[in-house]
């Protein structure tokens, strides 16, 4: 089964799976918004999403422990890897302390501020492009335009995580 | 990663301790959780991230004998690691030796008359 969403919050997204799983379909691969599902037993898997340091990968060591613990990589998609986990095995999580939740959390935000900026650059070149009467543009300046709204409003919500973490 | 070296936090401390000899990420896990008595279960995250930082700043290195590269990756802390933990010992050690003074005043207490 494949189904499109478009998420930039992963803690939603992580729920989204999770709920999936709930209903017997484990994610097996993800493209471009196109998330593909696989059945399962209902509750199966804990999936759990990650932010790693550079785009499409995940060294040997971070390989070597995951599987060390039983948790599985499913999918590399930009800096995201979605990992899961057989349920049975217990509660999966990633991140145990605020330490490393809040340096989680700050590099996604970061991420989240730095594409949202390179879009809103690219939307202002579409928009010079519709001026010159190039009506194309249209198209493209709505998307990014909405891709770049997104991405604000996403990182607003990881700064909203991390000031409640700073708290505790 | 902890903005400042000093103080550790829990799982820097644990992790170092964890590392005085070779050990794996598992072994790390395993090892924090049994000197915790199961209070401390190290997420795979929060251990990977550790440990990439404390290579970064040298306080742990790879370990390996020889380059085989089927076996597990080992850590082992450092000269500068050790040097830290024991900073860090210190710091415990004068906060622990301080907290006796409370012993000290014990019968003389405040007596909070309800009013």
């Amino acid at each position: 089964m494949i189904k499109f969403r478009l998420y930039l919050n992963k803690d939603k997204e992580t729920e989204w799976l999770n709920s999936m799983v709930r209903k017997g379909w484990a994610l097996t691969g993800f493209k471009l918004g196109f998330y593909t599902f696989s059945p399962c037993e209902p509750g199966e898997y804990i999936y759990q999403i990650d932010f790693g340091d550079k785009l499409y990968f995940a060294s040997e060591e971070y390989r070597e422990l995951m599987s060390d613990v039983g948790a599985e990589i499913v999918v590399l998609w930009g800096w995201w890897i979605i990992l899961r986990r057989k349920a049975a095995e217990g509660p999966f999580e990633l991140y145990t302390d605020r330490e490393s939740m809040i340096e989680h959390y700050t590099k996604i935000r970061q991420m989240l501020i730095a594409v949202g900026i390179i879009e809103t650059v690219c939307m202002l070149m579409q928009v010079m492009a519709l001026i010159q009467g190039e009506m194309i543009a249209v198209f493209t300046t709505v998307l990014l335009s909405a891709f770049a709204v997104g991405c604000a409003k996403t990182a607003y919500e990881m700064e909203k995580v991390i000031s409640r973490l700073k708290q505790e | 990663m902890p903005e400042k070296e000093t103080p550790l936090t829990e799982a820097f401390f644990y992790i170092l301790l964890a590392v005085r000899k070779p050990n794996h990420g598992y072994g790390i896990i395993q090892e924090v959780e049994e000197l915790t008595n199961g209070r401390m279960v190290l997420g795979p995250g929060t251990l990977y991230g550790a440990l990439q930082t404390m290579q970064k700043r040298a306080w742990i290195q790879i370990y390996s004998l020889e380059k085989e590269s089927r076996k597990k990756k080992q850590y082992i802390i450092t000269r500068m690691g050790r040097h830290v933990f024991e900073e860090e010992r210190k710091r415990l050690e004068e906060l622990l030796n301080n907290a006796n003074l409370m012993e000290e005043n014990e019968d003389d207490q405040v007596q909070i008359i309800p009013e």
